[in-house]
């Protein structure tokens, strides 16, 4: 850890003050850019820099050596997206036959209709849903075109078709590009259950592809559901700032944000909806009234706050672990009845402890290290 | 600039343990903090000739090598490699800490420096003018090159020819060389002063001893070189040596296969390619014998 290091919380304002105020990246000293490069490639946002400065005209006004590792996630980023295109192809050309509406969802959707988040943005699986009636046919389907389970273990592929709202996961044997086919946006064993229905109805199809994307409020509100009921932060940061680049975007329209607001209630969504709307006021409107002191702030907000830290170890602190362990139980809690819910986390327990005292370290997992292997 | 070799042994393992020690290697800028003394050896023997950077300069990789903790770590000793803080490959036998190292670094670069082409190839030097010899594990290039480099060569690097997309210029890396097997006895033979590394045994592959890259592949360390000769190596005991010309094309598909981040850069990868081709002779070189490959090698 290099000497003096700030807070998580001023780490975060550092990143997030360099994306938002891209003319003032050219007085960062190289010690800062070595805090800035790791924390924003972590969090999943170097290439979303690197664009920002660009756009800003600032790019060539930064060091040559920090300005390559910018210019390198975005040229990865760009590569993420091409393929993208080019799976989304053979995804939509696989499964039109069935006749049935395959909406994109999340970072497909974006990189699919051009919105703002799609810019400068990794991709892992694709999201995509389609009616739970067509679920067999579409899984069979993706397999003959070369897509298998990418989990063997039967309780996990029992676990997802009984409990949760989408198939295993499923990987295609050569391109190693992971789908996940859901039939709703949330668990039909969650607490408050988000009826798939209305989505489909309001979904539009795109213009150059057999396959639909939710319409804007819907497209947000599955975002915020999904940052904030399911207890999973990997790309937190970069997951809030894509809320409110949409946001930004659509409501270009005055009468969106009351249409988002009564579409939130319909869903019952409006929880998710106005803790995005919350964070996001607070970590990237320039404009924010004075912060609330933390002495006034909700337990759940603070935690929140926590789980949007920068995914990188100086910003993982024993704070941020608890908050984030406590928002994994809830997003499980929210996601199952307690009935369910205690084997499923008991089971996983004990894999967790088998696993760490077992003498041979397990196979390395491919895509992590599968590079390196060519290496030694 | 200061060396590593000037700093004070206590000193350095006071330095890894806490802010970590900057260094460059080649044009980049690496930071290791280690609290194991496998790992200030490895540092103070094998990389004495580097330059020490100062801790506000920025940092391309950052790194951290660590005892596992934990229940894991009672049963068994294991090193936990960082990079960015975040763990990168699963924790190996604390012997083989710097190994995991060598390997992180290779990762790292090959995985974030995309204004290079980086070929899995040992490059070598005279007068200017680079070797590259290009090689999946196992062909007898890391051997080669070492050989070579005491014998009036200058080491650009072992593993990683880094051809600058801007100039087409090999940029230098030197590092230590990986001598794997048999190859550690034969190297200790054929260039007695040469420092070598501990001898890390039960690797993935077999026993592995680090080399330190002679004191003169530093004084150049800032001039790259232009590529001259392609030459693709194969061990081959028992038959004389042979050199025998390869065709340009051919010998442009076998180097993208060797190419380590050659899929991403896209057409500037494939340009870089055909461009580096273009300027060298390329051959397919079978040898048994070192001697044969030195007596040889006078006239690449």
């Amino acid at each position: 850890m290099p000497p003096a290091c700030p807070s998580p919380g001023d780490l975060r304002a550092l990143v997030l003050a360099t994306l938002q105020r891209p003319e003032q990246a050219a007085i960062l000293t190289p010690g800062q850019w070595s805090l800035v490069v790791p924390l924003a490639r972590q969090s999943g946002l170097l290439a979303r820099l690197c664009v920002a400065l660009e756009t800003a005209g600032m790019l060539e006004r930064i060091p040559e050596a920090p300005r390559r590792h910018l210019e390198a996630a975005r040229l990865v980023a760009d590569h993420h997206r091409h393929d993208l295109l080019i799976e989304l192809r053979r995804i939509a050309d696989t499964l039109e036959p069935l006749g049935v509406p395959v909406v994109l969802l999340k970072g497909a959707a974006y990189a699919a209709a051009g919105l703002p988040p799609a810019r400068g943005r990794t991709f892992s699986d694709i999201d995509l849903m389609v009616p739970r009636t067509a679920l067999e046919q579409a899984e069979s389907a993706l397999m003959l075109a070369g897509w298998v389970a990418a989990k063997t273990d039967p309780y996990d592929r029992a676990y997802y078709r009984r409990w949760m709202h989408q198939l295993p996961p499923m990987r295609h044997l050569r391109r190693l590009t992971v789908i996940d086919v859901h039939h709703a946006i949330a668990p039909p064993t969650a607490r408050h259950r988000v009826d798939p229905a209305p989505i489909f109805a309001a979904s539009t199809p795109l213009a150059d592809l057999k396959m639909r994307i939710p319409a804007p409020e819907d497209l947000i509100l599955h975002s915020a559901s999904h940052l904030f009921n399911e207890g999973v932060f990997t790309h937190a940061l970069r997951d809030l700032w894509d809320i409110d680049l949409l946001l930004r975007h659509f409501s270009q329209e005055s009468e969106f944000r009351h249409r988002l607001a009564e579409r939130a209630r319909l869903l019952g969504l409006t929880d998710p909806l106005a803790r995005a709307l919350f964070h996001a006021r607070q970590l990237f409107d320039a404009d924010a009234s004075p912060s609330i002191p933390w002495r006034n702030r909700s337990v759940m907000a603070l935690l929140f706050d926590r789980a949007l830290l920068p995914a990188h170890g100086l910003c993982r602190t024993w704070p941020t672990s608890l908050a984030l362990g406590a928002l994994y139980l809830r997003g499980h809690w929210l996601r199952m009845p307690l009935r369910l819910l205690l084997p499923h986390l008991a089971r996983k327990g004990w894999l967790e402890v088998r696993q760490g005292v077992r003498a041979e370290p397990h196979m390395p997992h491919r895509t992590r290290t599968q590079c390196a292997d060519d290496l030694r | 600039m200061t060396a590593i070799a000037a700093i004070d042994r206590a000193d350095l393992a006071r330095l890894m343990a806490g802010p970590g020690l900057a260094f460059r290697a080649g044009p980049f800028t690496v930071r290791v903090r280690s609290s194991l003394a496998g790992m200030v050896d490895h540092f103070a023997t094998l990389y004495a000739d580097h330059d020490v950077q100062d801790n506000d300069a920025f940092v391309d990789f950052d790194f951290s090598l660590d005892r596992i903790g934990g229940p894991r770590g009672w049963l068994r000793p294991l090193a936990v490699l960082r990079f960015d803080t975040k763990r990168l490959f699963e924790p190996l036998p604390l012997e083989q800490a710097p190994a995991m190292m060598e390997w992180g670094l290779n990762w790292a670069i090959a995985t974030h420096a995309l204004h290079f082409l980086i070929l899995h190839a040992a490059v070598i030097a005279r007068d200017g003018r680079a070797l590259v010899l290009p090689g999946p594990p196992g062909a007898g290039k890391s051997t080669l090159c070492a050989a070579l480099i005491h014998r009036g060569w200058r080491l650009l690097s072992d593993e990683l020819a880094l051809v600058s997309l801007h100039d087409g210029l090999i940029h230098p890396i030197p590092r230590p060389v990986s001598l794997k097997g048999q190859a550690i006895d034969v190297i200790r033979g054929w260039a007695p002063q040469a420092v070598l590394g501990r001898r890390i045994t039960a690797t993935r592959k077999g026993d592995l001893s680090l080399m330190r890259p002679p004191a003169g592949s530093h004084g150049d360390v800032e001039r790259p070189a232009r590529p001259h000769r392609v030459i693709f190596p194969q061990y081959l005991a028992g038959p004389p040596p042979r050199l025998s010309p390869r065709p340009r094309a051919e010998s442009a598909i076998e180097l993208a296969r060797n190419g380590l981040n050659y899929g991403i850069l896209g057409r500037a990868g494939f340009h870089a390619l055909i461009d580096l081709v273009e300027q060298c002779d390329c051959y397919d070189f079978t040898y048994g014998e070192l001697d044969d490959a030195a007596r040889l090698s006078e006239s690449w």
